[in-house]
């Protein structure tokens, strides 16, 4: 399965404010962005478009997966799922009904067994019976990117996603994902981890796409530079 | 930019010497109530305001279907100036209402269907309007508020025939003087066909002044918006 | 695409379950409707009102305030830690979705009031046996019209800075239609008659209401 988002110069207007504008970009298959920028740079709200969570105010996005157009809303969303910083999952349910809800609402067969392998997978197996909302922070985290990778979705969006994990919790993940055929979309102020999980790079500024550049054309060295230009640019604002 | 269109004025014009000819009937020409006296000279104002309050609630309707299928502000901004001017009305019909009953009915409140309709009409569509008061982004406002303004117009025919039925379902002491009662006089007829006239022009007036003040807020958060990339563009 | 069946089958074994866990819409319908029944009785009596004349209508007060907090109280959670973000992103259709989550308050809020109606016989003296499958069909009819409206009310009015008093300010206008109907066709119920026409209206209700959130619910699923 091949998928293909193209984005025609989208902008997203709040009131008076305009939160993203003229963004022209393509995400396929195998693609691992790391989306960078100050905050209120419009990072959020170009996932929450990609996401269909809202419209865009002006422009296009098309998708397509196969070479096909897909145009309703529910084939959008089950191409891809979202993992932000709140976990989307219930505090009065244990880990495993909760991966168990998330199947079923996305028409998933699949048995106990598996769904402990996947909390294994995220090490998280003793969250199994426990109930979500006496988990601790990080655990929470960690179920809550089991909760997005249960969909297998073709791309995942990804907003600040290890955020309260140990630094064994970020390696694991970092590993994982890299062994994984996933794309990703990834918002995150850790430059290190934003240059690590990447193989392009979208640089934000007020709204706008200042900078889209593959990694390969990038010395470590240049790639900070650009980044903490950008992610200044908010302070001096 | 836009000034005042000639639609408006005529509107304006013709809202003023009707509304002048209404009130010059309803008060003087038309012949005064045999059993009620004058008081029943309000009946023209209560009436009056009764149909443009529902064709306001209706106007909502198709102004927010339009507005779902479209995404185009504009449909909103009217939707909303229709929904305030008919909630002025529906407060018109509840203030001269008991102010009608209190002489003729003895009491300042009865509970007859059309009173406890209107009533809850009036509900509806007041939170139809406040909701739009707490939600801060424009588009959430329009969307959000479009869905309300369908559901709130669609319950206004159940509102209305569940009180019918209620009311024939248990019988009241007759109240005297109905409202069909003593309209037979020609003057008569005619100072309730003026009225009716006059508020339903004042309807269309206000509706479209509304709008129009909604459109220009709207056009000023554009410039606004503007400007700010004007600023970060230099 | 998620089937539909799927969908509810999701929707209602996990509401039941939170349900189980939590007794919070026991304690928000049953238990508050018990104090709201003793304050009816207070209050009837103190108008030198017969009390066994006011049971129809205390049922209904409390299926009308107790399903008021319940909702607002089922659709908080669904908020916290942003579960309903996660209902939108979901690749099912609004109008399903929708469907999915009044069957559930249905079942929430139906269970409470099976509970008060013994305890409105008991207290208000009724004679529930009249004619039980109409005096059924009434309430569950009226709770099902009430949960078409409030499913879509309750996340209309989450949009906005002051839901918590939004909410029954917008809803409760809504269902005096639907308060009429239930009212009156119980009313008739427990006379031991059959109240066709009162029912009728109430299922007309229900249709118009269903096919206005099936097809509405939709523009809802946005942030």
């Amino acid at each position: 399965m091949a998928f293909r988002i193209q984005l025609d110069n989208v902008g997203k207007k709040f009131d008076a404010f305009h939160a993203l504008r003229g963004f022209s970009e393509t995400v396929s298959d195998g693609d691992r962005i790391s989306l960078l920028g100050h905050n209120g740079a419009g990072k959020s709200t170009l996932l929450n478009l990609l996401a269909t969570l809202s419209p865009p105010s002006s422009g296009k996005i098309s998708y397509e997966v196969d070479g096909k157009a897909v145009d309703k809303k529910p084939q959008i969303r089950d191409m891809l799922t979202y993992l932000s910083h709140e976990p989307m999952l219930y505090p009065d349910l244990t880990g495993l009904e909760n991966l168990n809800f998330v199947a079923r609402l996305h028409g998933i067969r699949i048995t106990d067994e598996e769904l402990t392998a996947l909390l294994d997978k995220v090490g998280m197996r003793t969250a199994r019976n426990r109930l979500f909302r006496t988990c601790s922070r990080g655990m929470q985290q960690r179920l809550s990117i089991a909760r997005a990778l249960l969909p297998q979705p073709q791309l995942l969006l990804l907003d600040e996603p290890f955020s309260g994990l140990d630094s064994e919790g970020i390696a694991r993940f970092t590993e994982l994902f890299h062994a994984s055929d996933l794309s990703w979309l990834l918002v995150t102020h850790d430059l290190e981890l934003a240059w690590q999980m990447a193989n392009r790079f979208w640089i934000l500024k007020r709204g706008k796409l200042i900078h889209s550049v593959r990694r390969d054309d990038l010395e470590h060295d240049d790639y900070l530079g650009l980044a903490r230009e950008a992610t200044m640019a908010g302070v001096t604002r | 930019m836009k000034g005042i269109s000639a639609i408006d004025l005529v509107l304006l014009g013709l809202t003023f010497i009707v509304m002048f000819l209404a009130i010059v009937w309803a008060l003087g020409v038309a012949p005064t109530e045999a059993e009620q006296g004058d008081v029943q000279r309000i009946f023209y104002f209560h009436l009056g305001s009764i149909w443009p309050a529902f064709l306001a609630f209706f106007y909502v309707l198709y102004a927010s279907v339009r507005y779902l299928m479209t995404r185009d502000m504009n449909w909103d901004r009217k939707a909303l100036a229709s929904g305030e001017v008919g909630l002025y009305f529906a407060s018109m019909v509840l203030i001269t209402g008991p102010i009608w009953a209190k002489p003729t009915w003895g009491v300042w409140w009865a509970w007859d269907a059309r009173l406890t309709s209107m009533l809850v009409m009036w509900f509806i569509f007041l939170g139809y309007v406040l909701l739009r008061e707490y939600i801060d982004e424009d588009s959430k406002r329009a969307r959000v508020g479009s869905v309300l303004g369908i559901i709130g117009a669609s319950m206004v025919p159940f509102v209305y025939m569940s009180n019918r039925w209620f009311e024939t379902q248990h019988p009241k002491p007759v109240i005297a003087g109905g409202e069909d009662s003593g309209i037979k006089d020609p003057q008569m007829v005619w100072a309730l066909v003026l009225a009716l006239a006059a508020f339903t022009l004042l309807y269309f007036l206000l509706a479209r002044i509304g709008a129009g003040l909604f459109n220009n807020e709207g056009r000023i958060k554009d410039l606004h918006a503007r400007m700010h990339l004007l600023e970060e563009e230099r | 695409m998620t089937p539909v069946s799927a969908v509810f089958k999701a929707m209602l074994a996990k509401d039941v379950r939170r349900e189980l866990r939590s007794k919070e819409i026991f304690i928000s319908g049953f238990l508050f409707s018990i104090i709201l029944l003793c304050a009816i009785y207070i209050a009837v009596t103190a108008g030198n009102l017969k009390f066994e004349k006011m049971g129809t209508g205390a049922i209904w007060l409390c299926i009308l305030f107790t399903g008021t907090v319940s909702m607002n109280r089922i659709h908080q959670s669904e908020t916290a830690n942003g579960c309903y973000r996660g209902l939108i992103l979901a690749p099912v259709e609004g109008g399903w979705l929708y469907l999915s989550k009044v069957c559930a308050n249905l079942l929430l809020l139906g269970f409470s009031a099976t509970l008060l109606v013994p305890l409105t016989a008991l207290f208000f003296q009724l004679d529930v046996w009249a004619n039980l499958p109409y005096l059924l069909a009434s309430l569950y009819l009226g709770i099902l019209a009430f949960v078409a409206v409030g499913t879509m009310v309750v996340v209309i009015t989450a949009n906005t800075r002051m839901k918590d008093v939004l909410f029954p300010l917008v809803q409760l206008p809504l269902v005096v239609p639907v308060l009429i109907g239930g009212v009156n066709s119980t009313a008739v119920a427990l006379e031991g008659k059959a109240p066709w026409d009162w029912l009728q209206m109430l299922l007309a209700m229900n249709v118009v209401f269903l096919s206005l959130g099936f097809l509405l619910y939709e523009f809802l699923l946005e942030e």
